[in-house]
């Protein structure tokens, strides 16, 4: 027979776990609103019976209440953060590309392509009426020229936008490192608490809320793995590894260590007509951030989709095997801390390495100040001394000529004193899988960048481009020679994204002006004046360094001219951005000539008449299979389309993540009428005990004071 | 599925924020009357609207400015015909008045000043202009369709025959240039026998007063040969040497002896413009298709003289620039030497693919022979008149009998007389030949004023059409893009009430709890 004292306890236990549920509710209640927080429940059980050896067996010990758990689902988790990914980056196109449709758009108040192109053409058809008036010619040229302002201000605006997407990259990287930092501080504040075999609640909850933040921003990948107390052991110690991968399985987090990213701007273009200075993001330990992975999403897969996006038309090809070449080697010497400068103000003559003498290319000499080091450009002939020690460098001065000697004392460290590399070299890269890389008027690729060979990149600083062996030949600063001996190295520049974004655009525009300045210069420029001369181009190109006028004198039989180059005065020179009339028209009416004869008379419409038929004739002007009039129909149905895609897919996933969101909360969410309910009972069981022991205060004083007194 | 507070609230927020888009969505398309407020509404509307805009503007072209033009044009050029025709018809009526025999002397007179009038007043019409831009003279709307002062500039013209210029004319020979009062320098064998009636066959160029050396602008002697195309003779061309002369400062003789032409050769007649042709010569070029091509040289022009680059393909020198530079006018483009003139047409877009000319070349309607038609007429008759006067005072001497010379001033009176008859035959056939002349002119003329009336009456009908086509383009963007208003705002009432609901359901939701009840 259990003691007579058991009852009491076991009111006891009773009154303790009631109050422990009405604690937990009134926790409940307090925090229906928090964010992320997961309802919690009590773990109770009946406690262990006593054997009491009587007839009636065991006797219940009361409750015992083990543990107060939240309630959660990680499924669900998992499937949110999966699903706002998603929503993320299609919110951030919507945005985006709702403002480039803004700036296509022809409204009744702002004039777009359509109005600025019939009005310019009906300016021509006042000018082919009456050729002869100056009046009429200066009317269309100026109707021409708000064509060329139409596409600065356009390649302008989506710039900026570029620009813009660039700084909330950046922003939205400085996010992910904050995010980062917190988790990983929030896994030790957790292991602290859980390794003593206690549930933190409320700092699980805390986490969790900041993986659903960073799931908006780039998708994650989330492990959490129970720690053994012994290597191989399966005594699980309380604590847990936890470990985010952002973009398609890259580390961000591990347990208490987190990498950070870092935003460097480019020095060099991807596209022609991007913005200066966008952003690759580089882990801190230098690794590339893949942004171009296909698994990236959220936010940042927005941003970079629209800054980027270039409709998977990007330069790629194979490098042809042995094409590379190397131009010159560039020897460098780095004066010691206390070393007298002995070339100063000298001229000097050659350099002789290992032996062999070589001269100096003119004006190759250069001296950088902040790290004392001079440099000179010698022959390719010197190749096979690269990586040489010591250099002789002769010179001469008023006392006669000298001869300096260095040598890399100690070359295994990293302070190379002396330096014998290849200075350039030129590796060629055929095309010939991809038609609109062998189209100089759609040519995206900038005068200067950075092309990977085999995942070797190297600055190009010139390219040309030899239409008869499909070719492309890049000066690339270093030794590209290396990287190209083996069959089907891949080369490209940029990254192939499939997205219309804004270099996409840029690309249109350019691909328009282009095609449509061509065209009409090919007509005017064969109208003569009453000397004999030919006319001058309509269309011209603003040179955005020297503002200088380009007039594609290079242009020979064509764009498609078999040595093209990107130096030369072509159309490739030519972007939305620098597309203007030709000043020498502008400031001398009469250089707009109408005649292929003049003395065939002033009202010859034959110029004219020609240049009308590029609005609709497309053997003159085809612009993707449209005539010259239907840009806008066919690239603001891009944007359009794309507006409208983003936007229902934006719906779409914000509906599926609300729907997601709701079963999350089905399972955590805190539910008012079950806590009153709750309220209730417990309060209810809380009194029954209580009463229990009022019963057995009773009992006691019955037995104490009254039995057998 | 556990349903929560919270999830309540998330629902019925979401609902509610749906109907208020759609609130929203109609409310805008009553307000601005259209269905959609930017492209990716509905991509398909916006670029037929673009399209539809793109349609009107152009029509608009058409409509506002295209034909307006080419009416006004057309009204020009309609004007100055008319005058034409009316100087034309006075040209006429004073032919019909000359070619009758009962002209006095005097009337004679009055004829010839009246004809001289007229003839300068004929090209004056011909640069009339639209705008500061003449609109007989192709597409040289900026220069004059005649010689606006005398000018000094070498000119090669190259000018097509075909046998209809062939004319056969009389020539009066024997007429002998002296005084009646002072006999001294009259032949002494000169009487009427020497008189004769002659038929010669001339080919008159557009232009007279030639150069006498008729050399070209790069001073080469031009061709002296003249070659006849045949039609179906496999004889082949017929070629005939040229010999150039002029009258000027020539005595009657002389000039007798240059209108002499050996058969089978032509003589050039400078100052007159006149190929005067040889017997066998004349023959082949009167078959029926024969052609030929002649070039000459021409530099003094006089005021009101008609451009020659306006009809015929000519060679100048611009010796104001530095080098002096060949100006070829009507030359071929595709064959620089080779002279093609045509007349210059002036087209006008009135419509979707539908051009109209609009511009009457000088060619069409004033010939450059117009001047000298005249002129031949006031020579002719002016011949008759020197005739006539003379024959009237031998007619006086002859009588008188105290005279010395009677034998002579006889057999001069006679001489006279025959003279006056052939001159008077040749004035009075030259004047009916004028009036055939110049009923041709006047119906060429009148032929292309009721042409351009049915043009003016195509580019009207045009016009209507246009207008047409404008309105149906604009009732289908309108109909492309505006909203149907009773159908919206019955859809903002729609979305209205749903709203209501949605707010008022939410209301009760969140208000009642368990514990109202417990």
């Amino acid at each position: 027979m259990p003691s007579q004292f058991f009852g009491l306890n076991i009111a006891y236990t009773g009154l303790q776990a009631s109050n422990a549920w009405l604690t937990t509710t009134a926790n409940n209640i307090a925090n229906v609103e928090t964010e992320g927080y997961s309802r919690q429940e009590v773990k109770q059980e009946a406690a262990l019976a006593l054997r009491t050896y009587t007839s009636y067996g065991m006797a219940g010990a009361g409750v015992d209440a083990k543990s107060i758990e939240q309630i959660r689902n990680q499924f669900y988790d998992l499937k949110y953060w999966n699903s706002n990914a998603t929503l993320g980056s299609f919110e951030m196109k919507e945005d985006y590309v709702k403002q480039i449709e803004d700036y296509f758009t022809e409204t009744d108040m702002v004039e777009g392509f359509g109005t600025i192109y019939s009005k310019m053409f009906s300016g021509l058809d006042e000018v082919y009426k009456s050729a002869g008036s100056a009046s009429t010619k200066i009317q269309f040229l100026y109707l021409a020229g708000n064509l060329g302002e139409y596409f600065g201000a356009m390649s302008n605006n989506l710039r900026k936008l570029q620009e813009d997407a660039n700084l909330e990259i950046k922003n939205q990287v400085d996010t992910i490192n904050t995010l980062g930092a917190e988790i990983a501080s929030m896994n030790k504040q957790i292991n602290a608490i859980e390794i003593n075999g206690i549930t933190a609640n409320e700092l699980r909850d805390k986490r969790a809320v900041l993986v659903d933040k960073l799931s908006k921003i780039v998708d994650v990948d989330i492990q959490e793995m129970p720690i053994y107390t012994e290597e191989g052991g399966t005594i699980e110690s309380g604590a847990t590894r936890y470990i985010v991968r952002i973009a398609g399985g890259q580390e961000l987090v591990n347990t208490y260590d987190y990498n950070t990213l870092r935003c460097v701007a480019r020095e060099q273009k991807v596209n022609q007509s991007d913005a200066e200075g966008l952003y690759d993001i580089m882990w801190s330990n230098d690794l590339e951030f893949n942004l171009y992975g296909r698994n990236l999403n959220g936010i940042l897969k927005g941003l970079v989709e629209v800054r980027d996006g270039n409709n998977e038309e990007y330069f790629h090809g194979k490098v042809v095997t042995n094409s590379g070449d190397v131009q010159d080697i560039k020897v460098s010497i780095k004066l010691d801390e206390n070393e007298a400068d002995v070339l100063a103000g000298n001229q000097v003559q050659s350099i002789t390495i290992g032996g062999d003498t070589y001269s100096v290319e003119n004006g190759s000499m250069e001296y950088d100040a902040q790290s004392r080091t001079y440099s000179f450009a010698i022959s390719k002939d010197a190749y096979s001394h690269v990586g040489a020690n010591e250099v002789s460098i002769t010179y001469t001065n008023a006392t006669g000529t000298h001869t300096y000697t260095k040598q890399d004392t100690n070359p295994n460290d990293n302070n190379e004193t002396v330096k014998v590399a290849v200075g350039t070299s030129t590796v060629k890269v055929s095309v010939e899988d991809y038609d609109y890389l062998q189209d100089m008027i759609k040519s995206t690729l900038d005068t200067s960048g950075v092309i990977t060979l085999n995942n070797a990149k190297f600055v190009f600083n010139k390219w040309e481009y030899d239409d008869s062996t499909k070719e492309y030949t890049f000066s690339v600063n270093g030794d590209a020679t290396l990287f190209d001996d083996k069959d089907g190295n891949p080369a490209s520049v940029g990254s192939s994204v499939q997205y219309q974004g804004i270099p996409y655009y840029q690309e249109q525009m350019n691909e328009w002006v282009r095609q449509f300045a061509k065209a009409m210069n090919d007509i005017e420029t064969t109208a003569m004046d009453e000397k004999g001369n030919h006319a001058e181009v309509l269309f011209a190109a603003k040179n955005p360094t020297d503002d200088n006028m380009l007039m594609f004198k290079d242009m020979g039989t064509g764009v498609d001219a078999k040595d093209f180059a990107s130096d030369k005065d072509t159309y490739y020179r030519l972007t939305a951005n620098n597309f203007i009339v030709n000043e020498n028209m502008m400031k001398d009416v009469s250089k707009f000539l109408t005649n292929k004869d003049p003395y065939q008379g002033q009202d010859q419409q034959d110029i004219l008449e020609e240049m009308m038929t590029v609005q609709t004739d497309k053997n003159k002007m085809s612009f993707r299979g449209c005539s010259s009039k239907e840009f806008l129909e066919c690239v603001l149905s891009d944007v359009a389309l794309n507006s409208s895609n983003a936007r229902t897919f934006s719906k779409n996933y914000e509906n599926i993540t609300k729907s997601i969101q709701n079963q999350r909360l089905s399972v955590m969410g805190v539910d008012n009428d079950e806590e009153a309910l709750n309220l209730v009972k417990f309060q209810e069981a809380y009194n029954l005990s209580a009463k229990m022991i009022q019963v057995f205060t009773e009992i006691y004083d019955r037995l104490i004071l009254n039995t057998g007194v | 599925m556990r349903i929560t507070n919270g999830i309540i609230n998330n629902n019925t927020k979401t609902n509610i924020l749906v109907n208020k888009e759609y609130s929203d969505k109609y409310n805008t398309m009553v307000a601005t009357g259209q269905k959609i407020t930017r492209p990716s509404d509905d991509p398909i509307i916006a670029i037929r609207a673009l399209r539809l805009n793109n349609n009107i503007s152009e029509i608009n072209q058409f409509y506002d400015k295209n034909i307006p033009d080419a009416e006004a044009w057309i009204e020009i050029t309609e004007t100055a015909l008319t005058q034409t025709e009316s100087v034309l018809s006075s040209v006429q009526e004073y032919l019909t008045q000359g070619a009758s025999d009962e002209n006095t002397a005097e009337d004679r007179k009055n004829i010839l000043e009246n004809l001289k009038g007229l003839r300068d007043q004929i090209y004056s019409s011909g640069n009339a202009d639209y705008a500061g831009r003449t609109v007989f003279t192709g597409y040289r709307t900026g220069e004059s369709l005649t010689f606006m002062n005398d000018e000094n500039r070498l000119y090669t013209i190259v000018q097509n025959f075909t046998n209809k210029d062939l004319e056969d004319i009389k020539y009066v020979k024997g007429d002998r240039d002296y005084d009646p009062a002072n006999l001294a320098n009259v032949p002494a064998s000169y009487d009427q026998t020497q008189v004769s009636y002659e038929d010669i066959s001339r080919i008159r160029l557009a232009y007279d007063k030639l150069t006498a050396d008729q050399v070209d602008t790069d001073g080469n002697t031009l061709p002296r040969t003249l070659t006849i195309n045949l039609a179906n003779d496999p004889s082949g061309p017929v070629t005939a040497n040229i010999t150039v002369q002029t009258i000027a400062g020539k005595t009657k003789d002389q000039i007798d002896a240059i209108y002499t032409v050996g058969d089978d050769d032509v003589t050039l007649i400078a100052d007159t413009g006149e190929l005067i042709m040889g017997k066998n010569v004349a023959n082949a070029m009167r078959k029926e298709g024969s052609t030929m091509t002649f070039e000459y040289a021409k530099k003094e022009w006089e005021k009101n003289d008609p451009r020659p680059e306006h009809y015929f393909a000519a060679i100048t020198k611009d010796n104001d620039v530095n080098p002096p530079r060949t100006i070829r006018y009507n030359y071929t483009e595709e064959a620089p030497f080779e002279p093609a003139f045509k007349n210059q047409k002036i087209q006008y877009e009135i419509a979707y693919n539908q051009k109209v000319e609009i511009n009457v070349n000088a060619g069409e309607v004033y010939s450059p022979y117009i001047t000298k038609d005249v002129d031949e007429l006031l020579k002719v008759t002016q011949a008759c008149q020197d005739s006539y006067e003379r024959l009237k005072k031998l007619e006086g001497l002859k009588d008188d009998d105290s005279n010395p010379n009677k034998t002579t001033i006889n057999r001069l009176y006679e001489a006279a007389l025959k003279e006056y008859d052939f001159y008077k035959d040749k004035m009075q056939k030259t004047f009916s030949r004028s009036i055939t002349i110049f009923k041709g002119y006047s119906n060429d003329l009148n032929n292309k004023i009721s042409a351009l009336g049915s043009l003016d009456a195509r580019v009207k009908l045009t016009k209507s059409r246009v207008s047409d086509q404008l309105e149906n383009f604009k009732e289908l963007a309108d109909s492309n893009i505006n909203v149907e208003l009773t159908e919206s705002a019955i859809d903002l009432k729609n979305a209205e009430v749903a709203l209501q609901a949605a707010q008022q359901a939410a209301a009760k939701v969140a208000k009642t709890t368990l514990l109202d009840y417990l």
